[in-house]
């Protein structure tokens, strides 16, 4: 709804803010919205930090050498002090500094499992939605075959068949992650499809794959955007799950859910050994669920509010 | 409503087979020796020989398949190496248990989820929306096992209200078996002692458990109810002189239920894939527990096993819930 | 004799990211017992706004910037929920556009229309009906409305229902309180047009069998013709023009009636050719200075993008708001 009065007589050359002024308005509302909004500034926040510890980690780290599995005996599960806010584990290594190095694994963790879930789950749905007959039956019933068991439980007997171990670990959750991008991909090509601007498209004889590219991909892409960053967090949070299990990365590798995973026989009096790398995990998952919760809420006017 | 029934069992015998063949599938396609596998590390050459003989696994894929698909169907679920029993015999000693745990954790997240994703959602952008917003996005974020941590050296360690881990004392006996759930077994049998027990083991555990899914169901509640709000039925039915909280809890919570019945069902899937986790840390003696400790001694039957029948429990769920669904919504039922 | 309800330069606006939504502007209007106002307008003008701030169930951000409702000498602007209560179905009603979407898809409409006698039983402060009664009560409210088989309809989920039966429905939910005033916003717009004349004529009926005062709301004006005796000119949330409904339809004043009658197609007659009004409805964050119309309207002069024209008499029961209005 803007009225624009343009001369009529005057030839009138718009600028760029003229040309782009409802994508300016549009950026500006997100803008405005999300640093409105508490929780999802400080989600961004606790994401920003993830990264920063992650890229920065090993030179932030106050004890680099104690994230390798240096041994200092006469130091052993000293309480947080000043030398050691975090404290110290039982190999009297530096918690703090094995809770930043983590950072890096934990990103990769969820970069991966992200990754290969949306590469393989978005192309798989738009392609399930798209097209009708036997190709959508056959991919959507094997992605709900394999959502039909809790992701955890699945990882779980997947790993156990591969052998313990972070890489084991993070192929056993991609290879549960996948089907969550195919059904929300699937059903929003499916309404997609329907779309005027599409059926035109197609009545002037647009290729399928352009068809795709141009105009099914881009309107998917908010959902897909949302979804990826909740993940992040939640992958990261499931590979740590493994970990604190005994399956997926082993000390002295600096995981944040085999710390935990050694400091539980630690427990209670060594309390610290436990509380930060937890800290860590939650912090981390809590970014990145907010991060996407307030995308979500900019993004996609329908769930505002939510 | 019948025909429908029929057609859900009939998507649930189908899923279950699909579930199977793909345990299969995991179990020939990781690298390695499937005869191995089922052996376990401490085989020797001899033992894995006569293993892959019994088996059948010197035999070609599809007629293992076949074998496979033919033992499920008796029950067959393969050995145990660390218990020796049949994995079949083990689990059902530990499906109540978790059954048992996952049932008490969803009756705190609906009895909990969903009035107050009603209030926030009446009370939008009040002090209490805001309350339960911060709680219920933290509450997807806690990994369960340190949260369980946290609790057990609160509750237990510093406080002593709670026992720290297990489902009953060492010294008390479960009551004679009617369900296999010992909460409802010791009051239907009168020991009020063991209920009391067995109460105060659970607590940790349930709350832990159900804390990220009563999270999510406040949130779906308390969107669908801000939408459902708006809608013109809600304008009409005030416009009626209903009075307003007939409208919440009645006409509103009525239409807000689908959705949210959807999440109950998704997030007791997920609670039984989170057992794996609960059951480690309060070494609650359910099929997650025997799932690690199976998996960590490479005894991978009663992990397939552990699996089958969370999947099997999942997909009964769901079709409960799209019953449900069914029954709540009139439009489901005549589109059949 | 004093107005039964009376709208004094009501403005409301409602807040967004790009502004204030300026959506009423200073509505003043008067309805006498028993009489029959319509109120046209291009959708978009503020008209299903105004119906429903007369009943408080209004924008749940819009903000009264000034003015005041008084409904029998009540000020519904100082109401409380619980006062509210005494008077939504029970002394004002309303029926609505899309019969489909105003029904409560989970309920029958026995179990919809009995949980409104009874909440009306209670805003009277009556003990609450038996089942029986309740039944006995739908039952007759179903016939009122010309529903025949009240058995089937009362055990029918709406989507049981066409459209036709379910604004009945509706209706018979809105007189079920034995209200005195019943606004009617675009009640026809969503049916079929055989079915639109049917419940037109069952209007119709109603009203003058019940003694009813009614306030309709619509963009048709043939359907606002069939009903209102009186009608109000409605353009970007200012009403431009009142008077009798044959006044209005034969002699407008204003520049903006004139061109919504002249955008009617017309069936009986000689065939003209259209004429549309230029331009689209106003921006209501910004919208013009001065009269809202004038952007678009073919008599404006300089005055008018500077002066807000006051509403004022030219005839018997005949008001317009325009610096030129026609002769």
């Amino acid at each position: 709804m803007s009225s624009v009065d343009l001369p009529a007589i005057a030839p009138h050359i718009p600028g760029f803010r003229e040309r782009h002024a409802s994508t300016i308005r549009q950026w500006r509302l997100y803008a405005h919205l999300f640093s409105g909004s508490f929780s999802s500034m400080l989600g961004l926040g606790l994401v920003v930090l993830f990264l920063i510890l992650a890229i920065f980690g090993s030179s932030l780290a106050p004890y680099p050498e104690d994230t390798l599995g240096a041994v200092k005996l006469g130091q052993r599960l000293l309480p947080p002090s000043f030398a050691h806010p975090f404290g110290t584990d039982e190999m009297g290594a530096d918690i703090l500094s094995r809770v930043i190095v983590g950072a890096r694994t934990s990103l990769w963790i969820g970069l991966v499992i992200t990754g290969i879930g949306a590469l393989v789950g978005v192309p798989l749905g738009i392609i399930a939605g798209y097209k009708d007959g036997w190709v959508r039956s056959v991919i959507m019933r094997i992605t709900d075959l394999f959502l039909s068991v809790p992701g955890l439980a699945l990882a779980l007997s997947i790993v156990a068949a591969l052998g313990p171990g972070i890489m084991n670990c993070v192929i056993a959750l991609s290879i549960v992650w996948w089907p969550g991008y195919v059904r929300l991909v699937q059903a929003k090509t499916l309404s997609v499809k329907e779309e005027l601007y599409v059926e035109s498209a197609r009545a002037l004889g647009a290729r399928t794959p352009w068809i795709l590219w141009h105009h099914i991909l881009p309107n998917c892409m908010t959902p897909i955007v949302v979804k990826a960053s909740m993940d992040m967090g939640m992958a990261i949070l499931s590979a740590a799950s493994l970990g604190f299990i005994g399956l997926g990365a082993k000390p002295p590798q600096p995981e944040w859910g085999a710390m935990i995973s050694v400091a539980r026989t630690y427990m209670p009096d060594w309390w610290w050994y436990s509380a930060f790398p937890g800290l860590a995990i939650f912090l981390t998952v809590l970014g990145f669920n907010l991060l996407g919760d307030g995308l979500r809420d900019i993004l996609d006017p329908r769930s505002r509010g939510r | 409503m019948l025909s429908l029934t029929l057609r859900k069992i009939a998507v649930l015998i189908g899923t279950m087979i699909g579930l199977a063949a793909l345990t299969f599938l995991i179990t020939n396609v990781a690298p390695g020796d499937p005869a191995r596998l089922v052996a376990g590390p401490d085989a020797t050459n001899d033992m894995v020989e006569t293993i892959r003989v019994e088996y059948g696994l010197d035999r070609p894929l599809i007629e293992q398949f076949g074998i496979y698909m033919g033992d499920l169907l008796t029950g067959d679920l393969g050995r145990s190496i660390v218990s020796t029993r049949p994995v079949i015999d083990d689990l059902a000693r530990y499906v109540p248990a978790t059954l048992e745990l996952v049932l008490v954790a969803m009756l705190l997240g609906v009895l909990i989820g969903v009035p107050f994703g009603m209030l926030s959602a009446v009370y939008r952008d009040k002090t209490l929306d805001q309350v339960t917003r911060i709680l219920s996005i933290s509450g997807v974020a806690l990994p369960a096992f340190w949260f369980g941590i946290l609790l057990q050296l609160f509750f237990a360690v510093r406080l002593e209200w709670l026992p720290v881990s297990g489902q009953l004392p060492l010294t008390s006996i479960a009551p004679e078996p009617i369900t296999h759930l010992i909460l409802v077994d010791s009051l239907l049998r009168g020991d009020f002692e063991t209920f009391r027990e067995a109460l105060s083991h659970i607590i940790l555990p349930a709350v832990v458990l159900s804390f990220p899914c009563l999270a999510s169901i406040l949130r779906v509640n308390r969107a669908e109810m801000i939408e459902v709000l708006q809608s013109d039925h809600i304008i009409a039915a005030r416009a009626h002189g209903i009075s307003a909280a007939r409208i919440v809890t009645v006409y509103a919570l009525k239409n807000a239920l689908l959705p949210t019945l959807a999440m109950i069902g998704l997030r007791f899937g997920w609670m039984l894939g989170s057992t794996v986790l609960v059951e480690t840390v309060f070494d609650w003696p359910g099929i997650g527990l025997y799932a690690v400790s199976s998996s960590l001694a490479s005894d991978f039957k009663p992990v397939i096993g552990v699996t089958l029948v969370i999947g099997f429990l999942f997909m009964l769920t769901n079709t409960f819930v799209d019953l449900a669904y069914a029954w709540i919504d009139p439009r489901l039922r005549s589109a059949q | 004799m004093t107005a039964f309800l009376t709208i004094e330069d009501y403005r409301l606006d409602i807040p967004t990211f790009d502004g204030d939504l300026k959506v009423l502007d200073g509505i003043t209007l008067s309805l006498e017992k028993g009489e029959t106002l319509g109120i046209v307008g291009e959708s978009g003008c503020g008209k299903t706004v105004l119906a429903r701030s007369i009943l408080g169930i209004g924008p749940a951000r819009g903000k009264r910037m000034s003015g005041r409702m008084v409904f029998d000498s009540i000020e519904l602007d100082e109401l409380d929920e619980s006062e509210w209560r005494r008077i939504r179905g029970v002394k004002i009603s309303m029926i609505f556009q899309d019969p489909m979407t105003y029904l409560n898809p989970l309920f029958t409409i026995g179990r919809q229309l009995a949980d409104v006698v009874v909440a009306h039983g209670r805003a009277k402060a009556e003990r609450t009906p038996s089942r029986d009664e309740q039944r006995r009560r739908c039952d007759a409210l179903l016939e009122q409305v010309q529903i025949r088989d009240s058995a089937r309809v009362f055990d029918s989920y709406p989507h049981q229902l066409s459209g036709g039966m379910r604004q009945r429905v509706l209706i018979a939910m809105a007189l079920a309180g034995e209200p005195q005033l019943l606004i009617a916003d675009e009640p026809t717009t969503a049916l079929d047009v055989t079915i639109q004349a049917q419940i037109l004529e069952l209007l119709r009926d109603l009203v003058s069998r019940l003694g009813l005062t009614v306030v309709m709301i619509s963009h048709d004006v043939g359907a606002i013709a069939a009903i209102a005796r009186r009608v109000a000119v409605m353009y970007a949330g200012v009403v431009v023009e009142q008077g009798r409904t044959e006044d209005i339809l034969t002699r407008p004043r204003h520049p903006y009636t004139q061109g919504l009658l002249a955008a009617l197609p017309e069936i009986e007659g000689e065939r003209h050719v259209l004429e549309a009004i230029p331009g689209t409805i106003p921006n209501l964050i910004h919208p013009p200075s001065g009269c809202r119309f004038h952007p678009r309207c073919p008599r404006a002069t300089d005055i008018c993008s500077v002066e807000k024209p006051v509403a004022r008499s030219i005839g018997a029961d005949h008001v317009v708001a325009c610096h030129h209005a026609l002769a």
